[in-house]
């Protein structure tokens, strides 16, 4: 690769046309607005738990006691609908910013009861970026009523550099915490192997969904080391995908796989990650939207002829 | 936004995402974290805490979160036993979930136990289960 060419793909402001930033919007509030209502009665019973249990991390640290039942459900509906605006890109320098905070309220409300989980942390902070940058110039309710057309800008593409450099920077913390707190142990020896013994063993306890496919492997000590060194290089080594489009799509694709493997190995479905939305920014998404749209035209005429 | 706000807004956020990696003692939160799921050394030989059912035959049930912490997340359910117990709170935490039992089923279930589990859980799935058993807690479901 051409040194100039290397030095392009690290700059932060690299100009991207606006449907790119849209279509990304689009992604990620589909999702976004998908899960909350896939998880609304989940989000909702939270209005119910005793205080004695709340534990509030993050933003939530601002309460010294849990809100009225009513106004969590109050807030998790207005999130909602806050997040079909988000995604249509309707009245967007509201709506956007607004959806970012109540949906990191909202998800931050839900992780505020003694456990923190780690499943929707890159949403909340993908949705945070998108939402407070200009991702509804085009592809948008906003811009259809404006009407304006909008030329490729560093404007568009920085943000969606930033939650490429944010989504590395998530698995390069997950990898150095392994490094931090298990050392060569978790590379070379029998840490990964007994983590998923042990985290299958007691979802069987309390009669969960568990992985028999990874109770079964656990018994071929061999395989662990290179798992885990295989896990090491995709999450310590992510960030080395924001310096070619190339690697790039190459390092989404083995973060993919390695999300999936999490799921046939310990039934833990981190649904975004599985999505492949969490990765979209890494690629060229008008491309395929043009695909897309192409195809769709061809088969009109091919059904009118 | 001018560039150097971009900038700003870009450094800003990178320095947000990486520091709770080398936080000192670590501190997990959200949305910011240091990710340490599965990070900890861990022996094959291992604790899990459980509050099981217990029906007349004196067969065990497995109850679901739901039952046992309110909620649908069993990760919340294992964190919501395991700080009860740290709390030495089985006693409160048992008649709770008996009285959820009562109201809402399984119906065959006559008692509940909390209790935790130590056994090799590599060894569990080759079909060695002897597990080592400490009852902290049993009560009867009262209908």
């Amino acid at each position: 690769m051409k040194l100039s060419s290397r030095r392009r793909s690290m700059r932060l402001l690299l100009p991207a046309p606006p449907l790119r930033l849209g279509l990304l919007r689009a992604l990620v509030g589909t999702f976004a607005t998908i899960y909350l209502l896939a998880r609304l009665p989940h989000l909702i019973s939270f209005g119910d738990f005793p205080a004695e249990r709340f534990a509030p991390v993050g933003p939530v640290g601002l309460l010294d006691e849990p809100l009225a039942a009513g106004a969590v459900t109050t807030l998790v509906l207005a999130t909602v609908a806050l997040g079909v605006a988000f995604t249509t890109g309707w009245r967007y320098r509201i709506s956007g910013p607004a959806f970012a905070l109540l949906f990191l309220w909202v998800t931050t409300y839900r992780n505020s009861w003694g456990t923190v989980l780690h499943t929707e942390n890159l949403l909340a902070l993908q949705v945070l970026v998108v939402g407070f940058v200009r991702a509804a110039d085009t592809f948008s309710l906003d811009a259809r009523r404006v009407g304006e057309e909008r030329s490729e800008s560093w404007r568009y593409g920085w943000p969606i550099r930033l939650v490429t450099v944010v989504t590395v920077l998530t698995y390069f913390v997950a990898g150095w915490a392994k490094i931090r707190f298990g050392g060569a142990e978790w590379l070379f020896g029998d840490t990964l192997r007994n983590q998923i013994a042990h985290d299958n063993l007691r979802k069987l306890l309390l009669g969960d969904f568990y992985s028999p496919f990874g109770g079964w492997l656990t018994q071929f000590g061999w395989l662990f080391p290179p798992m885990a060194i295989g896990s090491a290089i995709i999450e310590l080594g992510a960030p080395l995908a924001l310096t070619n489009g190339r690697l790039g799509h190459w390092w989404a694709g083995a973060a993919w796989s390695f999300h999936v493997a999490i799921v046939a190995i310990m039934a833990i479905v981190f649904a975004y990650q599985i999505s492949f939305i969490a990765f979209a920014a890494f690629f060229r998404l008008e491309v395929g939207w043009e695909r897309v749209k192409g195809w769709r035209l061809w088969r009109q005429r091919a059904t009118a002829t | 936004m001018p560039k150097w706000g971009a900038v700003v807004v870009s450094v800003v956020t990178v320095f947000l995402v990486v520091q709770p990696a080398f936080r000192d003692p670590p501190r997990d939160s959200y949305p910011l974290s240091n990710f340490p799921m599965f990070a900890q050394p861990l022996e094959a030989t291992n604790s899990a805490d459980a509050v099981i059912g217990v029906t007349a035959d004196g067969d065990r049930r497995t109850l679901s979160p739901q039952r046992i912490a309110e909620t649908d997340e069993v990760i919340q359910a294992v964190g919501y036993v395991h700080n009860e117990l740290a709390a030495g709170r089985a006693g409160r935490l048992c008649s709770d979930v008996a009285q959820r039992v009562a109201d809402a089923g399984p119906s065959q279930v006559v008692a509940i136990q909390v209790l935790t589990e130590r056994q090799d859980a590599v060894a569990y799935f080759q079909g060695a289960r002897n597990p080592e058993v400490t009852l902290h807690a049993s009560c009867e479901v009262v209908r």
